[in-house]
């Protein structure tokens, strides 16, 4: 039994197509195996940019931010921060508004930080300013905190769905 | 009769087209991903940062440039109610939730004037954004003391933007007048306008070019004026406004509602009946007073 030219021939080409069809298969596996951990590294760096606007974004509120005569202070207002959960339920447009600004947080609370004598105590949850349930990745902040004449200082965490 | 050399010549070039062609599209595939050739990434990262650099301009009082390697597109859009969209390119937008921009809706250049104001009804409510080209504004119909107050509150940058009657770039009509009680058809934005005789600061309605038939917007101080002069969205923004107005206005209701050992009625009083933007002409001064008196007897509000 022998084969003809032109058999041999396609068979040649056959092989051909089946070793490029591999190489092509090896090639974009390793291409997207690459370009996926690009992805997740940017989705990351992305997600730790937004979060940290988040955290700025918070610290920035006039609607925790404290003031004296008007004019804003370099602290939170710890009156405004134990009221803030009200402020958020007032209605449902109200909620809706904070549910667009702080999209996928869980959570938002303050630890305060107590320094007496060479004691450093992390009072946990001293401030709950925002709660849905769930549990996730936290990012923190450090802040102060101005009540009248007292000064705290704290560290403001945001919980990521 | 067939053929058969012609056939396998037709298949080779068919299968060399295809296959050049596979290996065309993947190597122009890992160019446009990973050299950005079509900007996309490009734009998703500008329209991420500067939402993110908006929302670090709640605090203070900035006048900047933002410039750009090359040349851009920006759009300030607005999306139905309360949203503002910024879109960088034709590709990219995000949505700018809380922060109040104000601008033209196409932004061409590499470098654009940006500047914050805040806006106090006497506590402060938000920092307003205000982001420009080179355009002129055109403010007709102020006599000259009224065109200079609202130009000496300006950063150097933006003082050049506006102009008094020439009729260049964007006009915006100022009538020291009662506004009608709906909008009519317009070429021009309108604010109706008065001073406030206690403080200088200019209050009243506006009318602007998408309003017809629609009932003018309450205004008080010039920040709301600039926000209508540099601003295509005042008339789409003005409920996110009026909801951060309610919103810091339950803020110091509250805050007060807690205060102890001080007498805080005339303050409470006042906030409470100042509950829409034309109110805060009568009581701004009275709640400014108050807040100072309290400050005196050791309880600060705002």
């Amino acid at each position: 039994m022998y084969f003809k030219k032109g058999q041999l021939e396609i068979g040649i080409t056959m092989m051909t197509l089946l070793v490029f069809i591999i190489l092509l298969i090896v090639s974009l596996v390793f291409y997207f195996r690459l370009a996926q951990g690009s992805i997740k590294e940017t989705q990351q760096e992305i997600l730790d940019e937004k979060y940290s606007g988040l955290l700025d974004a918070l610290i920035n509120l006039p609607e925790l931010r404290y003031s004296l005569s008007g004019a804003e202070k370099n602290c939170l207002d710890a009156v405004k921060l134990q009221n803030f959960q009200v402020i958020t339920k007032n209605s449902l447009a109200r909620s809706e508004y904070y549910n667009n600004l702080l999209g996928d947080v869980n959570a938002i609370w303050i630890d305060a930080i107590d320094i007496s004598g060479d004691k450093v105590v992390k009072k946990k949850n001293e401030y709950l300013i925002y709660r849905n349930q769930g549990n996730g990745l936290i990012y923190s902040s450090p802040v102060s905190i101005c009540d009248g004449d007292k000064f705290e200082i704290g560290i403001l965490n945001i919980q990521i769905k | 009769m067939y053929n058969k050399k012609g056939i396998e010549i037709t298949f080779s070039w068919i299968f060399a087209i295809i296959a050049g062609t596979l290996i065309f599209l993947f190597f122009i595939g890992f160019a446009a991903d990973n050299m950005d050739l079509f900007g996309k990434l490009t734009a998703m990262r500008v329209s991420e940062e500067m939402n993110s650099a908006f929302t670090g301009l709640k605090t203070g009082l900035v006048s900047t440039s933002l410039s750009f390697n090359k040349e851009i597109k920006l759009q300030f859009k607005c999306i139905g109610e309360k949203k503002e969209k910024l879109i960088v390119g034709y590709r990219s937008g995000k949505n700018l939730y809380d922060n109040l921009v104000f601008s033209p809706e196409e932004l061409n250049g590499n470098e654009f004037l940006l500047m914050t104001k805040s806006w106090n009804v006497p506590y402060k409510v938000d920092n307003f954004i205000f982001i420009s080209d080179n355009r002129k504004y055109s403010l007709n119909g102020l006599n000259q003391n009224e065109f200079d107050k609202l130009k000496n509150d300006l950063p150097d940058d933006f003082k050049s933007l506006i102009e008094r009657n020439t009729g260049n770039g964007k006009i915006i009509e100022f009538k020291s007048d009662n506004s009608p009680n709906t909008c009519n058809k317009l070429t021009n934005d309108i604010v109706y306008y008065f001073i406030d005789t206690n403080n200088g600061e200019m209050y009243g309605k506006i009318c602007t070019k998408n309003m017809e038939n629609k009932s003018p917007l309450d205004f008080y101080g010039d920040d709301m004026i600039y926000a209508a002069i540099f601003g295509d969205q005042f008339d789409c923004l003005y409920p996110l406004i009026g909801e951060k107005f309610n919103i810091m206005r339950d803020v110091y209701l509250q805050k007060i509602g807690r205060i102890t050992g001080c007498d805080k009625g005339g303050l409470q009083n006042a906030i409470t009946s100042m509950d829409t933007i034309n109110k805060i002409q009568t009581y701004f001064d009275s709640i400014d007073t108050k807040n100072k008196a309290l400050i005196g007897k050791g309880c600060n509000v705002f």
